[in-house]
């Protein structure tokens, strides 16, 4: 089989954002899904494993090879926008960027809502991850969002799944190959322990596109994703609340979670909070201090700070719950002085700006690995474990970030040890965090997939019968074992 | 004080469809891309607000722009902001007519009795850079372009800080006047939420402007000639740093060809006026001393630099000639009774050929053609009398990149301060040309005059190496003209690698440092 030679040290194939370094025989570049399957194929047949590649942005060190090839899909960035269903769509080769998914959306008047903060993602990468992005509060995960796949068997089968045609029930899930995909019933009996990990774990009704959500190419190849579009909003608003203090950030939290349940759910698309350490972070950049400087740089002792953005079809209507929301800032002894808002996609777009630089500024240093969390625990809890976190790193000495998805208890810490040894300590702690989750019976990957650097927490987290369910699953798709790990 | 600022508001250029940059036409609707305020409009605006903030009571600051209408939620933010007023000055087909838009603006500033007017230094649209020149020019007022900074003294005097052809120098000047800003890092300010609702219900005052003569619609196509991209695959930062030197120093020896192109047959008695040397201003002295020149030679052909200077040289030259003027012209096919311009408009996407007939007057991007007769006219004695103090901050830099063979240019792909460092020190090292991208210059990473690109300098040279430069139209723009251009990206998806001959995808701070120690730096 003839692919790409990889140039060792050198090759931007053999790492991702995690930092991992990776290795790899050669690199498989398919120009159309009619190659792709060919490729995978001939893979099979020569027991050659597979590593699947999108732009390389994800965390977790999921794209990167151990040996094997390298299956790239950035050529398979075919678009286009449809009305086959009588609504918008857009039909995305799995190399897609988000960015440019967005511009052809727009084109039309509408937007793909599950996009993540990073526009070079990949829209094959999104749906292998289970990303969410930054709208999930609103509007939940990219899956939702789609109508067709079309996905590539390891074996280089090429299958169309619509949604709505493979659906789970007690003896399992019908394949487009006129086999059965049969797997333990976990969901019938509710006596089980849950998963830490959702992806992978069949419920009654589930459609076979949400059981092969987030499988991060480990089960076959999305090649092809059919994605239901949203109009664009007619008004949208960004407003930064900063704070002095971490308790009144998460009197805020609080009251703005009553908020979203009451009158917000339909207005409300994210809530994301920067700790000191990610407003530091942000003031220190070269590259963003400038474009804070020129706002006027970050109010006089603003200690943390609090994201959201509102969209909704009336401005007017949008003006009367900002009023709301800076009342309840007022409430918890909020300045609103202390506040930055924008209306607009362009004005909007500076400060979301802001809470995608931190995850670019939050990286270790040159050859070191990506130390992250992404979990997601009770809503309810979200002030606890904000605590938790910070004590956690206050405690041990480790600097860190903790940002992100407040409302649903979805934020991010990113450990930044300085050597080995804090390293080990971070390792302690991301572990004692995670034990925190499961007991809560929250999940340890919200969006960022496993990849290679959290699959061995997870799997020390899973019940036996989780990780025998899994096991099945894969010994039904890809026999062979030529996917991924 | 009575403070007008022009601005605009122009489509965000990058989030146009590819499909449309190839069918791009006046009927095509682009109105998803949505619109931002241009980058020095954005600047002026700011400048504008500080300078009211130190006035204190009794400054005004007024917002205008001329064309079909403004999106609520621009004005709302310049109410925000600080603005007394928003004012669209309603007009049809306006946006290649920077004359027209120019004499509109002039005719507004008078009737309200303005007595300071600001603008960007180009728009984004026509990129004529000549708006604030036609404006002046309507009043009778000189013009300072190139600000960066805006101050009043204690004693209330109006200080610009601007940076030219000839350093950065601290000007005080006295009204009224027009000031061009370019390179400034200002943005617009952040606004609370509650400025920002309360914003709301003020309106935008809407005036008609006296109808444009619709002339020539503007043949508009996407820039030809794009280039292939080899990607280079080496095994090590050291064995590619070894290749590029080797590539660098061959390809100047072999003098690829890099130049702003001019067909001979350049009518006779073309001349080029050399204003550049004298000043980074001009003042009615220098003004008449090109006038008379020009009434005494009659050239069929008038060429100025395409620098502030020239920009406003040729703009006055034209209006009290009545000839007609085309600034930024990179190519020129000249004939017997005429020529065919063309230059980057469109924030530098888009390319716009004209057809002219002689005499006309332009000024012309790249070096000066050696087949015109080069007139040099003597500096002014003193300063004008709209500006009383002047000091130099910083002298120019004699760097010579607009004449370098070899052009070395950073991004802030680089990462940081240090790494940019790292490669002008090994530009200089080499004996090579060194620029950076706007952003890169604005962040601080290097002065204004090393901007290459469509706001600072465009260069030709046989080879042209870029170290994590994006590759936007503008940067672009300025470096067509090289022979042959080798861009560094970590980023295989970056746009530079489709407008590079051969592409490197790389970590550019460890490739700048292989490149140092191959030439033991």
């Amino acid at each position: 089989m003839e692919y790409e030679a990889v140039h060792p040290r050198y090759g931007s194939w053999m790492r991702d954002e995690s930092g991992l370094e990776g290795n790899a025989q050669g690199v498989l570049l398919p120009r159309s899904i009619d190659e792709l399957a060919g490729m995978m194929a001939n893979a099979a047949r020569e027991g050659r494993s597979l590593t699947v590649q999108g732009a390389r942005t994800g965390l977790c060190g999921g794209a990167v090879p151990d040996g094997g090839l390298v299956l790239c899909l950035m050529q398979l960035d075919g678009m286009r926008l449809s009305d086959a269903f009588g609504e918008e769509t857009l039909v995305a080769q799995a190399g897609a960027s988000m960015q440019a998914i967005a511009a052809l959306a727009q084109k039309s008047g509408h937007f793909f809502p599950a996009a993540p903060t990073e526009p070079s993602a990949t829209i094959g990468g999104v749906y292998a991850t289970g990303a969410s992005g930054l709208y999930s509060l609103r509007y939940g995960a990219a899956a939702r969002y789609v109508r067709a796949l079309r996905w590539v068997t390891p074996q280089g089968a090429v299958w169309d799944i619509p949604r709505g045609k493979y659906i789970f029930d007690e003896k399992g899930c019908p394949l487009p190959n006129s086999s059965m995909l049969s797997g333990r019933a976990l969901y019938a009996d509710t006596r089980l322990p849950r998963s830490p990990v959702s992806a992978g774990i069949p419920r009654p009704g589930m459609d076979l596109i949400d059981l092969l959500v987030g499988s991060e190419g480990h089960l076959g190849v999305a090649a092809q994703l059919e994605l239901e579009l949203l109009l664009l909003p007619r008004a949208l608003w960004g407003v930064v609340f900063f704070f002095e203090k971490d308790e009144a950030l998460l009197r805020y939290t609080e009251w703005l979670s009553g908020w979203h349940g009451r009158q917000g759910a339909e207005t409300l698309r994210c809530a994301e909070v920067f700790d000191e350490g990610a407003l530091r972070l942000l003031a220190g950049s070269e590259a963003q201090s400038g474009l804070i400087k020129g706002l006027g740089g970050f109010p006089q002792g603003a200690h943390v700070a609090l994201y959201v953005e509102l969209d909704g079809g009336e401005e007017d209507a949008l003006e009367v719950q900002l009023a709301e929301l800076l009342d309840g800032f007022a409430q918890v002894g909020g300045n609103e002085a202390d506040t930055w808002a924008e209306s607009g996609e362009t004005g909007v777009a500076r400060l979301r700006a802001l809470r995608h630089a931190v995850t670019e500024l939050a990286r270790p240093g040159a050859g070191a690995v990506r130390m992250e969390t992404d979990y997601i625990g009770p809503a309810e809890k979200h002030g606890e474990y904000w605590r938790m976190y910070k004590q956690g790193l206050n405690d041990s000495g480790l600097r860190g970030v903790v940002y992100g998805h407040v409302l649903q208890n979805h934020m991010q810490v990113e450990l930044l040890p300085r050597d080995a040894e804090q390293a080990m300590v971070a390792k302690e702690l991301m572990c004692r965090w995670a034990a925190q989750v499961v007991r809560d019976g929250g999940q340890l990957a919200g969006g960022h997939g496993l990849g290679c650097l959290k699959r061995a927490l997870a799997t020390k987290f899973m019940p036996d019968v989780c990780k025998e369910h899994f096991a099945g699953l894969k010994s039904q798709l890809d026999p062979q074992g030529v996917m991924g790990l | 004080m009575k403070i007008l600022v022009c601005f605009k508001a122009v489509p965000c250029w990058e989030k146009v469809l590819d499909e449309d940059w190839g069918q791009f036409g006046p009927g095509l609707d682009i109105s998803y891309a949505g619109t931002a305020l241009n980058c020095f409009d954005e600047a002026a605006l700011e400048l504008a607000l500080r300078l009211k903030n130190a006035a204190g009571a009794g400054c005004v600051c007024a917002a205008v722009t001329v064309g079909q209408g403004l999106a609520a939620h621009h004005a709302q933010a310049l109410y925000a902001a600080g603005y007394d007023e928003v004012v669209v000055l309603h007009a049809e087909n306006a946006e290649f007519a920077p004359r027209y838009v120019g004499e509109v603006l002039a005719d507004y500033a008078k009737s309200e009795g303005f007595d300071l007017v600001l603008a960007g230094i180009q728009a984004g649209m026509a990129d004529s850079g000549t708006v604030p020149f036609w404006l002046a020019e309507a009043l009778r007022w000189p013009v300072l372009a190139g600000v960066q900074v805006l101050e009043l003294t204690a004693d209330g005097a109006l200080v610009a800080t601007q940076q030219g052809g000839r350093g950065l120098w601290r000007r005080q000047v006295q009204g009224p006047v027009v000031l061009a800003v370019g390179n400034s890092p200002a943005v617009l300010r952040a606004v609370s939420l509650r400025t920002r609702l309360q914003a709301k219900g003020k309106n935008i005052r809407v005036l008609e402007a006296t109808p444009t003569q619709v002339g020539e619609l503007p043949r508009l196509s996407v820039p030809g000639g794009r280039r292939s991209c080899v990607f280079l695959a080496q095994d090590s930062p050291e064995a590619l740093a070894a290749q590029l030197m080797v590539m660098l120093r061959e390809d100047r020896a072999a003098g690829h060809v890099g130049k702003h192109e001019v067909s001979p047959g350049l009518p006779l008695g073309a001349v080029w006026y050399d204003v550049s040397p004298q000043a980074d201003y001009m003042d009615e002295t220098m003004v008449d001393q090109i006038l008379e020149d020009w009434q005494r030679r009659r050239p069929a052909c008038t060429m100025l630099p395409d620098t502030p200077a020239g920009r406003e040289a040729a703009t006055r030259l034209a209006a009290r000639t009545g000839l007609p003027l085309m600034t930024g012209v990179t190519q020129m096919v000249s004939g017997q009774w005429g020529v065919q311009l063309q230059k980057r408009v469109c924030s530098s996407n888009l390319v716009w050929r004209r057809e002219l007939t002689w005499p006309l007057v332009l000024t012309w991007g790249g070096a000066p053609p050696q087949e015109v007769e080069h007139v040099t006219l003597p500096a002014p004695a003193g300063l004008p009398v709209w500006m009383t103090k002047v000091e130099l901050l910083e002298a120019p830099l004699e760097d010579g990149l607009q004449n370098a063979r070899v052009v070395l240019a950073c991004g802030v792909g680089v990462g940081c301060r240090a790494a940019c460092d790292m490669a002008r020190a090994l530009a200089w090292q080499l004996g090579v040309g060194f620029g950076l991208s706007r952003p890169a210059a604005l962040n601080g990473w290097g002065r204004p005059e090393e901007i290459i690109g469509q706001s600072g300098v465009s260069v030709a040279p046989d080879v042209m190496l870029t170290l994590g430069v994006s590759g936007s139209g503008a940067f672009m723009a300025g470096i067509e003209g090289a022979g042959r251009i080798i861009a560094v990206n970590i980023d295989r998806q970056a746009l530079v690698f489709k407008n590079a001959d051969m592409g490197v995808v790389a970590d550019a701070p460890a490739l700048i440092k292989a490149m140092e120690e191959h030439c033991g730096v």
